[in-house]
């Protein structure tokens, strides 16, 4: 056996003489060797210079001078005298495994569907006819699907497979399938015989296809996940028209999800709705009637099929719903404790789940279904986060928060997808100019405050005509002239020695002599 | 099955349902990286919720590994060496080491080299059936 580890085919040269590099076989020379995997290819050995005892005679160890690897490759050599073929097995169903086929007609129409398979070997066509078979899962168990126009035919052009060791397909049975209706079909190939008679599938090969219109959830689970026109009321009872095509069992609960009925088998037609019980507060009710359906299929072996219904809604309504309401549990609002802030995530349109929200930066939050129980605790049983943060909301135990950090202002859900987004809200060039202020206005206005307030009480004023003050301006001036007046009065006066006046005192003093007031003012700021 | 389940990046794991189910496509793109393996190729896994391929049955009989493994179960069955026998012999080694950027000074051993399987003389005869011979597949 032969294996290599590269990562890309790789043709690996080999010298038999040193005994360092080369490939030795555990068979002697001379002897032709045949891959087991395909493509069955064979080398002749070369001699080595190792020495290897046949029955006591003296031989070497078979050498393999180049050999072409593909990436990570493997092979299992045996002399090609040991060489055994391999089992037939199917390449290719042409439909492709579990493929979901779109009914072009009416409800309750069959069709006819083209099939394929290829094998790697030609196959024993009269053998084929008897043991591939097909089984269905429809609403109309009587009629059943059947084989016509088998055709076989060698394949032309092989495609090689990717993977090591895999044979590529070389016979192909091309037939048309009649009679098919809606829901699960399963064909089977139970141990086929190869041509040679020698070898058989040795299996039991099961190929699925599935066929319905784009509202039936077996068939199409992703898009068929909600449908209106399903529910309808009669006199305080409910029904549901089945669209589930391929179902065996099916249960509903009314109560999204709290609770569900027991497993029911599938039949086509109306079938009558039990309202489940429910409690809960004021704020947990939700408007009109929403049931959600769960389908299981045996053929497909799922029950992953859900779809929601509603009924009883206001005409302006959103299109779908799968949640009654959310609410936002985070930090901001201390997980739901504080009822004062406002969580409620409001339902649009387009039945996408939007809520403006504004908190420290970074935060977390995730998504309660229920919010706030009667006892006054959050709910624990559908919440919501994203732990893997691939922005696609994970169920998940309230115990196992993870971190969702939030750095925008609005979350939009959709709850089909469960794919949540962050919208940025408002606008950058705002926001721009609202930081270019928050910038400069903050030095602008300390230079004003710093500028008025030197302005204001730093000058130091050199007082050169006494007080500059007005009314003192004013009275200077206004002795100033009575001085020069009275000046032969008063020089008489000032003469005798005599102040008469003693409202001229003041002009004669400043004329006389200037005196200075040196004052410092001091203000505790 | 290519899609990736873990939730922390030094942690990489998958699983998947074999029969249908939507969930693994709805959380199929893979947005953590690597903080372990050099190159990690996940091309694929970070795309995986494209692919609608990944919500359908992978019960196909059909598939390459399946008739890779078909062919090694037929091979045990036609060489009872395949199956039971003990000795396992390297033949040569034709490796060498490289150093990837990832993994400081451990070296990763690449090439190719070729083993012998066979009979483990005087412990197995695998010529003869049960006992210390061959067992069945």
């Amino acid at each position: 056996m032969v294996f290599s580890n590269t990562n890309a085919t790789t043709k690996f040269e080999f010298d038999c003489n040193d005994e360092n590099k080369n490939l030795l076989a555990p068979f002697q020379q001379n002897i032709v060797v045949q891959n087991l995997f395909f493509p069955y290819e064979e080398y002749t050995l070369k001699a080595s210079k190792k020495e290897l005892f046949v029955d006591s005679v003296k031989e070497f160890h078979g050498c393999l001078d180049g050999l072409e690897m593909p990436a990570w490759g493997f092979k299992a050599l045996v002399p090609k005298e040991k060489f055994v073929g391999n089992h037939p097995t199917i390449t290719s169903f042409s439909l492709g495994h579990d493929a979901r086929v779109f009914s072009k007609f009416a409800p309750g129409n069959p069709q006819d569907i083209e099939i394929g398979l290829t094998f790697t070997q030609e196959m024993d066509c009269d053998n084929l006819k008897q043991v591939i078979t097909i089984s269905s899962r429809t609403e109309r168990p009587e009629e059943i699907a059947h084989f016509e126009d088998i055709r076989y035919e060698k394949v032309q052009n092989f495609t090689n497979s990717t993977t090591v060791g895999t044979p590529p397909g070389a016979f192909e049975l091309k037939a048309t399938l009649k009679n098919v209706y809606d829901g699960v079909h399963m064909v089977t190939v139970r141990n086929a015989s190869a041509e040679n008679g020698k070898f058989y599938t040795a299996a039991t090969d099961n190929f699925v296809f599935r066929i319905g219109k784009h509202d039936n959830p077996i068939v199409f689970p992703r898009t068929a996940n909600y449908t209106l026109g399903l529910l309808h009321k009669e006199k305080e009872r409910f029904y549901v028209s089945q669209k589930a095509a391929g179902a065996d069992l099916f249960r509903y609960s009314t109560n999204w999800g709290s609770s569900w009925s027991p497993w029911e088998s599938y039949h086509s037609g109306n079938v009558t709705i039990d309202r489940q019980s429910w409690s809960g507060t004021k704020k947990q009710a939700w408007k009109g009637e929403h049931i959600i359906m769960q389908h299981w299929s045996e053929p497909a072996g799922s029950s992953d099929h859900i779809q929601h219904v509603d009924l009883g809604l206001p005409s302006d309504f959103p299109v779908s719903r799968r949640f009654p309401h959310l609410f936002l549990h985070s930090p901001f609002n201390l997980y739901g404790y504080d009822a004062g802030v406002k969580n409620g995530i409001k339902l649009l349109k387009d039945g996408k789940w939007k809520i403006d929200f504004m908190a420290e930066w970074p935060t977390k939050f995730h998504f309660n279904v229920w919010g706030i129980n009667p006892d006054g605790k959050p709910d624990s049983t559908f919440v919501y986060g994203d732990i893997d943060r691939d922005g696609v909301l994970d169920r998940m135990p309230p115990s196992s928060l993870a971190e969702s950090v939030v750095n925008v202002t609005r979350i939009i859900l959709d709850d089909g997808t469960y794919n949540y987004r962050m919208i940025p809200a408002g606008s950058s060039a705002l926001q721009i100019v609202i930081f270019a202020l928050l910038f400069a206005v903050p030095v602008l206005t300390g230079f004003v405050a710093v500028w008025t307030f030197m302005a204001g009480f730093y000058q130091v004023k050199t007082n050169t005509k006494g007080s500059t003050l007005p009314i003192a301006f004013a009275k200077s001036m206004f002795y100033g002239h009575l001085n020069n007046s009275n000046a032969a009065v008063t020089d008489k006066i000032a003469e005798m020695g005599v102040d008469t006046l003693g409202l001229t005192t003041a002009g004669q003093t400043l004329s006389k002599r200037s005196s200075v007031l040196i004052a410092t003012l001091e203000y505790d700021i | 099955m290519y899609v990736l389940d873990n939730t922390a990046d030094n942690y990489i794991f998958g699983s998947q349902a074999m029969s249908s189910a939507l969930a693994w496509q709805t959380h199929g793109c893979y947005k953590l990286g690597s903080s372990q393996y050099f190159n990690f190729p996940l091309d694929k896994a970070l795309r995986g919720c494209e692919d609608d391929w990944n919500s359908l049955d992978h019960r196909d009989p059909s598939n390459a590994i399946r008739n890779v493994l078909k062919a090694i179960y037929h091979m045990r069955l036609a060489f009872p060496t395949l199956n039971d026998g003990f000795h396992l012999e390297q033949l040569s080694n034709l490796t060498h080491e490289v150093f990837l950027p990832c993994c400081n000074s451990t070296p990763t051993e690449t090439g190719i080299w070729p083993v012998a399987r066979g009979n483990f003389d005087g412990v197995q005869n695998l010529g003869e059936l049960g006992g210390d011979g061959n067992q069945s597949v």
